[in-house]
């Protein structure tokens, strides 16, 4: 089921076409398991979308092979007009960073570093910013952070020391400090209670909406599509599981 | 970022950090340990006597001829007669001759009985002649020159006198002391033996034991300084004599005339062939403690390796997080790499840094004892090539956790935890 609640699509942002993708088993090839075939989907520019489906529907390989860490078996997968499947690991990377920002469940920073270094990550990959601009990455670290509500004192804090609720928010601070086209978040209302759920959720769609990014929001919580442009359900885009079911 | 990230990493994990830093620490410290003392130990024996081409002593092997008159290590199996020495100096071919005379001592440093062409003929490392820091040599029977160590260890001045001991105990009990020597000179630093040394005159030597005949002093019998000088101090026998030759041709020759001489069994030594035997000798040694050494930093390194790919299966996590900001699996192989070398660079500095400091401590026992003279100079080119080969072991070691850690960044995504 596809939900289209605009009728006139501006610039694609996602266009993916006749993905296959499956795990391989051994090394002879037996055991292969399909998990993903998608024969055409495409995202506009700006939009934010809920991907919702059950569990091992594969929605976090979709997230994979949408954010270049997985490559499909075959098609063809263009974000901003650039098709990844044809990049090379080192492109795929860099174009990872510098246009696409990535919010997990949970587990979202290294526990060892400080806010400022968990940010700093972003920068330094994206290479967003030229070398000598470093008190102007600082002040817009310390801007992005008032953005999401959290004080200026918890950037040199060590992210481990920070409650669950405030590491999500300094994992948005972190996916958006490269001004991405494209937002990709995998539940990452799952560690949190109904109120923080729905402060961070209010939180996301404001900042990813006053940045110009496309969302990409996967989740099992039918809850919170209500808040989104548009909800796909997987089961039914996915091939392989409606085949399966 | 890559320095930075890999720095907390470690720090993030201090106790087993430590712990391997420690363990490398020690290993590169007896692997360094023992290639700086066997290098040091060649280079302070080889500086020790130059320019000498024979050595003659009473028969014995040639190492222990050379360790006794040049090292002052062990003692003579017995004495050479005067008589000998001075029909064999008294050789056309020799240039110069210096007689030694060996068995007292000055509270542990040895005392050594020569004469004026000591101080004229001796040379240490390339050819260098000993200097006098104050004073000159001997002239009169009780006066002495002092080696560096020993003037700076006892605090000896010119003009002091100080009492022999007979024997090479540190502690005796039967002292000269009723012909105490008069400090007259002391010799510049030559980093050999030498500085362990006092020298005094024949004379002096054989003045201290007029009543000591066969060694043990006379019951009830007394002789003053004074009556002393007046006896007939002409030594009846030395402990050995070095031998200069005017030409290197006749060095064969002359050692074999030597070995052969009829009226007493003597041996006469290249110092230089000596020493290659002792070398020789030693050269088992050296590879077996180098192979103990380089079992013992394997040890080490697989045991950093483990810890590394122990560590693996927490960082997962954190690998899928710097996957997601844009790291490339090869940043992540690097990091794992990275912090291999900071371990193994941070045990190197610490070894290093015991490794002086247990030189300095043991510096001057080692010179007391040993006649070794260690120094706390490092480098050298086979200390240069041992920590490359270290370096290289650490990186070959660190392939394991790496590629682990470089496989699963290729083939995992975002959801890792």
């Amino acid at each position: 089921m596809v939900q289209s609640e605009e009728s006139v699509q501006p610039e694609l942002v996602v266009e993916m076409k006749d993905v296959h993708f499956s795990y391989s088993g051994d090394k002879s090839g037996r055991n292969q398991r399909a998990v993903l075939h998608i024969p055409h989907w495409q995202v506009a520019s700006g939009q934010q979308v809920f991907i919702q489906g059950p569990s091992g529907c594969g929605k976090t390989t979709l997230l994979n092979l949408l954010t270049g860490m997985l490559t499909p078996d075959r098609g063809s997968i263009c974000l901003l007009n650039k098709n990844l499947v044809t990049m090379s690991g080192h492109q795929r990377d860099r174009f990872r960073a510098r246009h696409i920002g990535v919010v997990f469940q949970q587990f979202n920073l290294i526990p060892y570093l400080s806010v400022a270094d968990n940010i700093g990550l972003a920068t330094y990959f994206g290479k967003s910013l030229a070398k000598g601009q470093g008190k102007f990455a600082d002040s817009k670290i310390v801007a992005l952070l008032e953005q999401l509500q959290m004080p200026k004192a918890l950037l040199t804090q060590r992210a481990d020391s920070l409650s669950v609720g405030q590491q999500q928010r300094v994992a948005i601070a972190r996916a958006l400090i490269n001004d991405p086209e494209v937002l990709v978040v995998d539940e990452p209302t799952s560690a949190l209670d109904c109120t923080a759920s729905d402060a961070f959720m209010k939180l996301l769609l404001e900042v990813s909406r006053d940045n110009n990014s496309t969302l990409l929001f996967v989740s099992h919580d039918q809850r919170l599509a209500s808040n989104f442009d548009e909800i796909i359900c997987l089961t039914e885009l996915n091939r392989v599981v409606a085949d399966a079911v | 970022m890559l320095f930075k990230v890999a720095l907390k990493s470690l720090w993030n994990r201090r106790i087993t950090f430590c712990l391997t830093v420690l363990s490398i620490a020690i290993s590169i410290f007896v692997l360094l340990g023992v290639e700086h003392v066997r290098k040091e130990a060649r280079e302070s024996f080889g500086r020790t006597v130059s320019g000498v081409d024979l050595i003659v002593g009473a028969r014995t092997s040639q190492l222990n001829l050379l360790l006794y008159s040049v090292f002052r290590i062990g003692n003579a199996t017995n004495n050479i007669s005067w008589q000998s020495y001075q029909t064999l100096s008294a050789n056309k071919a020799v240039a110069w001759s210096i007689p030694i005379s060996l068995g007292d001592s000055h509270r542990g440093y040895r005392v050594m009985g020569t004469s004026e062409d000591y101080f004229e003929h001796f040379r240490f490392g390339p050819q260098k002649p000993l200097v006098f820091s104050a004073g000159q040599p001997f002239s009169e029977v009780f006066d002495v020159v002092l080696g560096a160590d020993v003037a700076r260890s006892l605090d000896y001045q010119m003009g002091q006198k100080l009492v022999l001991s007979h024997g090479l105990g540190k502690t005796s009990f039967t002292k000269h002391d009723d012909k105490p020597f008069r400090v007259v000179g002391v010799l510049q630093s030559t980093g050999t033996p030498v500085d362990q040394t006092l020298h005094v005159s024949l004379a002096g030597i054989e003045a201290i034991h007029v009543d000591w005949p066969n060694g043990v002093q006379r019951p009830g019998v007394s002789i003053s300084a004074e009556q002393a000088l007046r006896h007939d101090l002409t030594p009846s026998n030395i402990t050995a004599f070095m031998l200069g030759l005017n030409s290197k041709m006749a060095t064969f020759r002359i050692q074999r005339d030597i070995n052969e001489y009829r009226y007493e069994p003597l041996v006469a030594i290249l110092p230089g062939v000596a020493l290659a035997e002792l070398w020789q000798m030693m050269s088992s040694m050296e590879k077996i403690l180098l192979l103990i050494s380089v079992l013992v930093l394997l040890a080490s390194l697989i045991g950093m390796a483990t810890m590394l790919l122990a560590s693996m299966r927490e960082r997962y996590r954190e690998i899928a997080v710097l996957r997601a900001v844009g790291a490339s699996s090869w940043f992540i192989f690097l990091l794992i790499e990275l912090e291999a070398m900071l371990i193994t660079l941070t045990g190197l500095s610490l070894a290093l840094l015991g490794l002086w400091s247990a030189i300095s401590l043991a510096q001057d026992y080692l010179s007391e004892q040993y006649g070794l003279f260690i120094s706390t100079d490092f480098y050298s080119p086979n200390v240069g090539v041992l920590l490359l080969l270290i370096f290289a072991a650490t990186f070959v070691m660190a392939l394991l956790p790496a590629v682990n850690a470089y496989r699963r960044s290729v083939q995992s995504g975002v959801n890792n935890s």
